[in-house]
């Protein structure tokens, strides 16, 4: 299963937005523990292509370089409890 | 909407990076067309040498503007102003700038770099005392005194209008703003210069190819010595925190605001960390322009090519690295010909510089691809969680350096398979290798003037310590020492040699 989200800080938080929602945490440690809350499958394993969204840094910064990062955050099954 | 790197042509027509490609490719295909019988640049107008009592006395526009091709001085100007402005507008409309308030900045911009060009084309401010060609123009022309900085006058004077406006007229600076974009212009102006290198490769290639090896080395130089040392650094001796000290570290000793916002991302760092080191960067890369150039004449006037490379290592940000670069290529060529009477030829002193940084451009995508995997595995620990593409090493690739490359080889390639257009060509690419060059060059100046505010490192207090401290301590004399091992003793070619 592949989902694609947005990435995004605002100076305080990092957001992350899908065509479900949007996802909000201070750290990014807690926004993929958050997203893997939400997105895990019991059934497969789930791939979420975090992508930076470029357009919500400074214009005057975007000559220099015209990209943030991207990663892919990897979700095993996530185990059924009994 | 949002803008993400999705796919290898993501930003194709809507990053700055891709327009100096486009722009920079599509005035050179124009004059490629003059192998096919078409003259399609020689529209563009560049000022000339003049003497201001001469022109008080008998005004004519022809004494300040040259043209070619019979044009109308100011004919030829208003053509020059209309196919630059829609070129970059039509940019700008792609890039999602607001097309109304670029196109008025770049109009403002465009009048502001041609007054600076022409009055800084006065003789007392660029005539050499020395003969040139047989002649001696300083005396001929009856000047009594005279600044004698070359064509390095209108750069400084171009440089001076920007900063007056960026620190002294902040509300003008900021209307500028949309279209204030040095890197936008100096890379076209650097995708020009490959066509220039191309025409001076094959006066001298020995000469290009040991550059092109020597910016290589120097590439190594700024990954693993500068580097490691500005990390260590920060960490040890001004006690940052990790995060900060990696991306202060890649914006002092890699390549300035680019590296600073390629080693954010790849340690996935809250993006103020690079903006807070960017906006420090562009600061002090202004000052590294204002200082280095002419304190690398006075000290080391005999080695022209050691002073572009460390120039290339030590000055970061593509603009204020080629603009110093410029600006010491004008004023080295000045002050050679003033204490001995000979004139090597223009370009390859900014040459070394380019090719130096570009190299460091270059690897910028792959250092950065390590630094992830190095931060994911072992800082963050969360291998098999958490997985970097290698396809982030192309979108951090600097794209210009393609548009660079191509213009290069391809002239090359062109003269190659049929040398007997060698001239036509050199002849019909001259608007692209020195007017446009200059002009592109000149709104660099311009715009980074406007764009640098030196109040802005107030409250920067101990990062902006670690930044003098490291260039002034192990940047500037690292380099400096590394390119006088591969460069020294090398002169340029000579003028019309």
């Amino acid at each position: 299963v592949k989902i694609d989200l947005a990435l995004s800080h605002d100076g305080a938080l990092w957001r992350a937005r899908g065509a479900t929602g949007e996802h909000v945490a201070p750290d990014l440690a807690a926004l993929d523990a958050m997203l893997a809350e939400a997105y895990a499958r019991p059934d497969a394993p789930v791939s979420i292509a975090v992508r930076f969204d470029f357009d919500t840094v400074p214009r005057w910064w975007r000559q220099y370089h015209a990209h943030y990062f991207n990663y892919e955050l990897r979700l095993p099954p996530r185990e059924v409890q009994q | 909407v949002s803008t993400v790197n999705r796919r290898w042509t993501s930003g194709m027509f809507s990053t700055e990076d891709w327009w100096s490609v486009w722009v920079g490719l599509a005035l050179y295909v124009a004059g490629l067309a003059s192998l096919a019988g078409l003259d399609l640049l020689t529209w563009m107008a560049r000022p000339r040498a003049w003497e201001w009592t001469d022109v008080v006395g008998d005004f004519g526009w022809s004494k300040l503007i040259a043209t070619s091709g019979g044009w109308q001085p100011i004919a030829a100007w208003l053509v020059t102003y209309v196919v630059f402005a829609a070129l970059f507008t039509f940019g700008a409309y792609w890039q999602r700038l607001n097309v109304a308030r670029f196109l008025g900045g770049f109009t403002v911009l465009f009048l502001l770099t041609w007054l600076a060009w022409v009055v800084g084309n006065e003789m007392h401010l660029t005539m050499v005392d020395a003969v040139v060609d047989g002649r001696n123009r300083y005396r001929e022309s009856g000047l009594s005194w005279g600044l004698q900085l070359g064509e390095g006058a209108p750069y400084l004077l171009a440089l001076i209008i920007g900063l007056v406006i960026g620190n002294f007229a902040k509300g003008f600076a900021a209307q500028l703003a949309e279209a204030a974009k040095p890197e936008w212009f100096i890379k076209t102006a650097i995708v020009f210069l490959g066509v220039n290198l191309g025409a001076m490769t094959m006066e001298a290639t020995g000469f290009a190819l040991e550059l092109v090896i020597t910016g290589a080395a120097a590439t190594f130089v700024a990954y693993m010595f500068f580097w490691p040392i500005v990390y260590a650094l920060a960490r040890r001796v001004f006690k940052l925190k990790r995060d900060a000290s990696a991306v202060l570290a890649s914006g002092i000793s890699i390549c300035g605001v680019s590296a600073a916002i390629a080693t954010g991302g790849a340690i996935r760092a809250r993006p103020v960390i690079p903006v807070t080191v960017s906006m420090l960067v562009v600061i002090f890369a202004m000052i590294e322009l204002l200082v280095l150039p002419g304190l690398y004449v006075a000290l080391f006037p005999d080695q022209p090519i050691v002073n572009g490379a460390a120039m290339g290592m030590t000055v970061k940000t593509d603009g204020a690295d080629a603009a110093a670069g410029a600006l010491l290529d004008e004023l080295m060529i000045a002050r050679n010909l003033q204490d001995t009477g000979i004139q090597w030829q223009a370009g390859w002193i900014l040459s070394a510089s380019i090719l130096t940084k570009i190299w460091i451009d270059v690897f910028i995508g792959v250092w950065a691809f390590l630094l992830a995997l190095l931060w994911v595995y072992k800082v963050e620990k969360r291998a098999g969680e958490v997985r970097v593409s290698p396809a982030e090493i192309w979108f951090r690739f600097p794209k210009f350096v393609i548009g660079y490359f191509v213009a290069w080889l391809s002239y090359l390639a062109i003269v190659a398979m049929a040398p007997s257009v060698g001239e036509t060509l050199d002849a019909a690419t001259a608007p692209l290798q020195s007017p446009m060059r200059h002009m592109m060059f000149m709104m660099t100046f311009v715009a980074m003037g406007v764009m640098t505010d030196f109040s802005k490192l107030r409250g920067m207090g101990r990062l902006a310590a670690l930044y003098a401290v490291a260039l002034a301590v192990v940047i500037a004399p690292i380099a400096y020492v590394v390119a006088y091992i591969f460069h020294r003793g090398l002169t340029p070619p000579l003028a019309g040699g």
